[in-house]
């Protein structure tokens, strides 16, 4: 019987926060498949050809077959057996102003593919194998970030983590896949392992989560005894699953916001993304994922295998609903979720939760430097000097506290008592920024531009130059036979 | 649970009435040592901090209503009271409490935008503007309630026995003539107490009471009083070789705005220094300060002086005491990175 090493961290984080964490709300309930009569999916706004090129009203598309392919070369894939019901524009999740192309579909067939759609690959895939094929199942990170998985492994890697951390209040989702699919995190590992050539593993843990350690432990591949594979269990504070955090927690290695944690050879995969790479081996796509529906507003939370494209609204109500009142359901959980303006759009494969909670009014106060911010900052940054310099309108003095290095965590929006928004501050001032520098990436190409064309008006100017005093001595010469001949014919 | 949770009072307001709170027993011993005038100073000084708010406000285009409502401007007020000379005529508090909410705070944009602190920004204007009524008006401790409260000013001084000199005057007058140890014969040693600082003793020990009060709420961190009592009472203990012409050590502790000044003043956090390493050195700075001027400058107790100076220092201190973020280097700290 192998055994998995176990070790606690000797690291805790700086800052951060304590809270009761919620995640028992959504865990009472086993795990529950959702079967949707519609699918609505969002495309991508890169795609060349319109959808009605590509789909007519009544197609039937197979479940499994491939809907469209992103520029990062994600092949998505349909869902469910259905057919088109309509293709056009629509409002996004998140209500943004520039509407996105829907696809609707009416399901056919409610249940989830039964064969697999890709040819399964055999044990121990090559890298390019594996490459190919997470790309063409359409494996993108699953924890929330929505990162193409493939374009991870185009590194030199010698580290793979395992973000099992799930910080964040009420998430339940990677929890619940640990428990449940351990053996495909497993099975994902080892594939990822020998085909990546990674010299070791770490899968970390928060402390509040026994029943996956156990179901992880008790999975544990003795293929991997020869390895240098570990589990790390840390102490549960948000937001110690954030990447740079996590990575210091687990390895003692702080990374630079400059950098990548892949140029350092470390790649960091969420559990979800790992059990969906594990069916992705086997042939199947990524067709559903796991979407906790929790908060204090829903009514009986639980977590739910969802179709990608499900729409939130039917999500909510297999959730029981939401309660009377009124109420923000947000897209996230109730640090980092976004709210969602509308809730008719359906599940994105980065939906890992929607958290739905009383609307609170809160008025802000002016900020009084307590400096409570700065205690709970992941990162150590100061929230109450960049909050400082945004609000008069100094974005060099924000970047040169560190704005650029801020998580968006939204720690201190909890413990601020002045109840300032000051992650959407932040978010608003690095958009700023980034606005800032296309802005200049713009004008510096612009002004390469017409330097350039100045050079080259110049020199066409003076090659004219050139070639008009040349035809002048020429002609000038020609000139000069011609009097020398008319005086000879005088003579 | 493992480990400490931050559990800080969850609103300003709720941030100032803790402080509130920690000021109530140094404010009752004021009132037993030095008579019913602290009380009507408070009011005087909260009516004056008031009235240039909701004249701030105004002439900012808001609310008046809202003033009021987060508590800082009758701190404000409240503290200038406890540090105004309890015998000092009456309009005193109330121009003090003016000037500190309307030239201190409202003139820079309200709260949270005062580079200075405001009580000790009227503390300091007046003390230049009116010296004689800032620094007459000390009633011989515990004869305060046996004393008529002066209305104008006018023969404050006048009477011997009716007010007189702090302990810190004191030392200051005498040392021309006298020792340290015969200084402490002076009658004014025997009204009662320790002997070290009499009456004033018991209120700076009720402010220490207040400051532990506002540590264990966690609304102020240790670095900034520990620095302060660092920075003044260490340079008293070096100085304190020559004990015959030196201020001995715990009647710099105890006489004075010393502990006041720790645990109310230097911990202010809007003109203060805002990383807790930043702090420490604000004290501190506070401190080292207070003792020089205590000891050579002109005026009795230099707290005010040494605060405002250090508010001044503050963008420098805030520069090079910014913590090191997750991933940075360790050279790169207070340079000028992103600014070229």
């Amino acid at each position: 019987m192998a055994e998995c090493r176990i070790i606690q961290s000797p690291r805790r984080l700086a800052g951060g926060l304590q809270r009761a964490d919620g995640k028992a709300l959504s865990l009472s309930q086993p795990l529950m498949q959702m079967n949707p009569p519609v699918l609505q999916l969002a495309l991508p706004d890169t795609l060349e050809d319109t959808p009605l090129e590509r789909w007519s009203i009544g197609d039937q598309i197979e479940a499994g077959q491939p809907l469209f392919t992103t520029q990062e070369g994600i092949t998505q894939a349909c869902p469910r057996t259905a057919t088109v019901e309509s293709v056009g524009t629509g409002k996004t999740l998140s209500g943004s102003p520039t509407p996105c192309r829907l696809l609707n579909l009416t399901v056919v067939d409610p249940d989830p593919p039964r064969q697999p759609s890709l040819t399964p690959l055999p044990a121990n895939p090559d890298g390019r194998t594996l490459r190919q094929r997470a790309a063409d199942a359409g494996i993108v990170g699953l924890g929330g970030g929505g990162f193409p998985a493939h374009l991870k492994w185009q590194h030199r890697l010698h580290t793979l983590i395992v973000n099992g951390a799930e910080c964040e209040p009420f998430l339940t989702a990677d929890e619940q896949t640990m428990r449940l699919r351990a053996p495909a995190i497993w099975d994902a590992v080892v594939a990822l392992m020998s085909a990546l050539s990674l010299q070791r593993c770490v899968l970390v843990l928060e402390d509040n989560k026994p029943e996956a350690l156990a179901a992880l432990q008790a999975a544990y591949p003795s293929v991997l005894d020869a390895q240098d594979v570990c589990i790390t269990v840390i102490q549960s504070q948000y937001p110690s699953g954030a990447e740079r955090q996590l990575i210091w927690l687990a390895l003692g290695l702080e990374i630079a916001t400059t950098t990548s944690p892949v140029e350092h050879g470390i790649v960091v995969h969420n559990p979800v993304t790992l059990a969906a790479l594990a069916d992705a081996l086997h042939g199947y796509p990524l067709t559903d994922r796991i979407v906790t529906v929790t908060g204090p507003s829903i009514v009986t939370p639980g977590t739910f295998q969802t179709p990608l494209g499900t729409p939130i609204d039917l999500l909510l109500s297999q959730a029981g609903g939401l309660r009377p009142g009124h109420h923000n359901v947000f897209h996230g959980g109730p640090y980092t979720g976004w709210p969602i303006s509308n809730t008719a759009a359906g599940v994105r494969a980065t939906t890992a939760c929607l958290y739905a909670a009383p609307v609170v009014s809160q008025t802000p106060s002016p900020c009084i430097r307590c400096g409570a911010c700065a205690e709970v900052c992941p990162v150590h940054l100061q929230p109450q000097q960049l909050f400082a310099a945004l609000t008069h309108d100094q974005l060099d003095e924000a970047l040169h506290v560190g704005l650029s290095q801020c998580l968006e965590c939204g720690a201190c929006d909890v413990v601020c008592p002045s109840n300032l928004s000051l992650t959407k501050t932040f978010q608003d001032g690095i958009q700023d920024h980034q606005l800032q520098q296309a802005e200049k990436q713009r004008a510096d190409r612009a002004r390469t531009r017409f330097e350039a064309r100045n050079q080259r008006l110049l020199k066409r100017s003076e090659a004219d130059e050139t070639r008009r005093a040349v035809r002048r001595e020429r002609s000038g010469s020609a000139l000069d036979r011609i009097r020398a001949a008319r005086a000879e014919e005088t003579h | 649970m493992l480990w400490r949770i931050w559990a800080p009072p969850q609103s300003t307001r709720a941030v100032m009435q803790s402080v509130w709170i920690a000021l109530i027993p140094g404010t009752l011993t004021s009132v037993w040592v030095f008579g019913p005038g602290v009380l009507v100073h408070l009011v005087l000084a909260g009516l004056g901090a008031c009235l240039a708010e909701v004249i701030g406000r105004r002439a900012r285009g808001l609310a008046a209503t809202q003033a009021l409502q987060d508590g800082s401007t009758l701190l404000t007020a409240w503290l200038l009271a406890l540090a105004l000379p309890p015998a000092a005529p009456l309009w005193l508090p109330f121009v003090a409490g003016l000037i500190a909410i309307g030239l201190g705070k409202q003139l820079y944009g309200g709260l949270g935008q005062n580079p200075v602190n405001p009580a000790m920004l009227a503390y300091a204007i007046l003390i230049v503007s009116a010296p004689v009524a800032m620094t007459t008006g000390w009633i011989v401790p515990f004869q305060g309630w046996s004393t008529p409260m002066p209305l104008t000013g006018i023969g404050v001084g006048a009477v011997d026995g009716l007010t007189g000199a702090t302990i810190l005057d004191l030392y200051r007058t005498e040392f021309r003539e006298l020792t340290a140890p015969e200084i402490a014969q002076h009658p004014l040693f025997s009204v009662g107490g320790l002997g070290i600082a009499p009456g004033v003793e018991w209120v700076a020990l009720s402010h220490l009471l207040g400051g532990g009060f506002l540590f264990a709420r966690r609304v102020i961190r240790w670095q900034a009083p520990v620095g302060f009592l660092v920075g003044l009472l260490g340079l008293a203990a070096f100085f304190a070789i020559d004990p015959d012409n030196t201020v001995p050590v715990l009647t710099h502790a105890l006489a004075g705005a010393t502990l006041f000044s720790a645990f109310f003043i230097v911990t202010d956090p809007v003109s203060g220094a805002t990383s807790p390493r930043g702090q420490w050195w604000f004290g501190l700075g506070a401190g080292v300060i207070t003792y020089l001027i205590r000891t050579y400058g002109l005026y009795p107790d230099g707290v005010a002086f040494a605060v405002l100076f250090m508010n001044f220092m503050v963008p420098l201190i805030d520069q090079y005491t910014r913590p090191r973020i997750h991933g940075e280097s360790r050279s790169i700290r207070g340079s000028v990175r992103g600014r070229s």
